[in-house]
């Protein structure tokens, strides 16, 4: 048995085990790390929900215990979490927060939130950057142009059809998700593409409304990985000349792949 | 009477056969991994009492088998632990948590300490085989120690780099873990040959 060969080959051994944990620990999060949400949002009825995205270490059993609003001074509880992607070493976790009738009451006309303090399961508290969230209190009648069906895909279009009996002619897109550079969201109205604002002479007045959308970020844009929702109100003029509004709602989560979730982690840790 | 005194007597095919009986049931027990919930039900540590007794035994037949004595000490304390968890990964679970990592790194460790047990088991029955001129024996006792020691080298290296490779991709390591158990099951069969063959002279 040659001693020489051995003691080194243990030392191989050992610098593959330090090398290998050196790497996997910097992987790591210290904390959990909450993504960017941009969301125009209002209440509907009694009822406002939001779903937040956090990573955590994909050896991690931490959830949300509760959600503190500053500006508001309301705990929020969740309602339910998931696990949405894993990658090696992380994995997004979804939460959903319900706002109380009480805490409603105590709802501005609009607020807006960017932090929030969110105390974990594992009992740490971290005041997170949620990226802004504008909340709109929405009150009296419904929205005159009532939706027929909408939908969304993976692909990250949707749409939204609106019939009625009376003939409209769409005039404006309103409460688009807030810091959303228009030139990343397509939208057509009855198969016209929009370019910036409606342009209501491009229209004839029609018994429905179709309304897509489509996100379509550049290569490796990293506000791609930015959750992007809102409840957007669709203006239109009936043959009469009244103005009337109808509710849309567009959606942007992305399917975070395992570079893209390094990509944000290096993103935060500014590397 | 001693075991030199036995031998005169032609006691000691009987004491060969009884330590390499012991040895094979010894690995038996090593190599089996039976749980209720997480409970081995066939403890490593009394299959290296058994092989650790059985080498006090063959430790006087040639000294590569006293070489081996220390591992087989080791091993009955370090190896208590799997009693309830499994030192070593399953490489074809998800990444490992800080707590599985130690008991990875003591896995890695037991698995080192058992490659020096089976060299000097392996070399102990070699060196008996040439003293009694079994070729056959002698081939098989080289041959498949080369055989185990690859396979459980493969996966030692491999091991490390695992807790950064997609769970995936640990797929790949399939192959690796049958040859591994066809290994061992090489080695039970060297016992047993080396207890029909050397007792038997």
């Amino acid at each position: 048995m040659n001693r020489a060969k051995i003691g080194l080959s243990l030392l191989v051994l050992v610098l593959l085990w330090v090398g290998n944990i050196a790497y996997y620990q910097r992987h790591q999060l210290e904390a959990p790390l909450f993504m960017k949400h941009y969301y125009d949002i209002g209440t509907l009825g009694d009822q406002l929900n939001v779903e937040l995205y956090y990573l955590v270490n994909q050896n991690q059993d931490v959830g949300i215990y509760n959600v503190r609003v500053p500006s508001l001074n309301h705990d929020l509880y969740p309602t339910w979490e998931h696990e949405r992607n894993r990658s090696r070493y992380h994995k997004v976790k979804s939460v959903r927060l319900e706002w109380s009738e009480a805490m409603l009451d105590d709802l501005g006309d609009q607020e807006k939130i960017t932090e929030l303090e969110v105390q974990f399961s594992n009992g740490t508290r971290q005041l997170v950057d949620i990226g802004e969230i504008l909340i709109r209190k929405i009150e009296g009648e419904e929205p005159y142009i009532h939706t027929q069906s909408s939908g969304g895909s993976s692909d990250n279009t949707g749409y939204s059809h609106f019939r009625e009996k009376e003939s409209l002619k769409p005039i404006g897109i309103k409460h688009l998700p807030p810091g959303l550079d228009p030139k990343l969201l397509s939208v057509q109205v009855n198969g016209q593409d929009l370019q910036g604002e409606i342009n209501p002479h491009l229209f004839d007045f029609k018994p429905y409304l179709e309304v897509n959308y489509g996100f379509k970020f550049p290569k490796e844009d990293p506000r791609a990985q930015h959750i992007y929702g809102s409840m957007s109100v669709i203006e239109v003029q009936t043959e009469d000349g009244q103005r009337k509004e109808g509710l849309m709602f567009i959606n942007y989560t992305p399917n975070w792949s395992m570079d893209d979730i390094r990509a944000i982690v290096d993103e935060r840790r500014g590397r | 009477m001693t075991f030199e005194q036995s031998l005169m007597k032609g006691g000691g095919g009987k004491l060969l056969a009884d330590a390499f009986q012991r040895i094979f049931i010894g690995l038996l027990l090593v190599f089996l991994d039976f749980r209720i919930q997480y409970v081995d039900i066939l403890p490593d540590f009394i299959g290296y009492i058994f092989i650790f007794r059985a080498l006090d035994t063959l430790a006087r037949q040639h000294p590569c088998f006293s070489r081996a004595r220390p591992f087989a000490l080791a091993l009955i304390f370090l190896s208590v632990t799997s009693l309830v968890v499994t030192p070593g990964m399953n490489l074809l679970e998800g990444p490992p948590s800080t707590q599985d990592l130690s008991w990875t790194l003591l896995g890695q460790v037991l698995t080192v300490l058992d490659l020096f047990l089976i060299y000097w088991l392996s070399q102990g029955i070699y060196e008996l085989a040439k003293e009694r001129k079994l070729e056959e024996l002698q081939e098989k006792a080289q041959y498949r120690w080369k055989f185990y020691f690859l396979a459980t080298a493969v996966i030692l290296v491999y091991t490390p780099f695992s807790i950064n490779i997609e769970p995936a991709l640990n797929l790949v390591m399939f192959p690796l873990v049958i040859l591994l158990f066809w290994s061992m099951i090489l080695l039970l069969g060297l016992v047993r040959m080396a207890r029909k063959e050397l007792a038997d002279e």
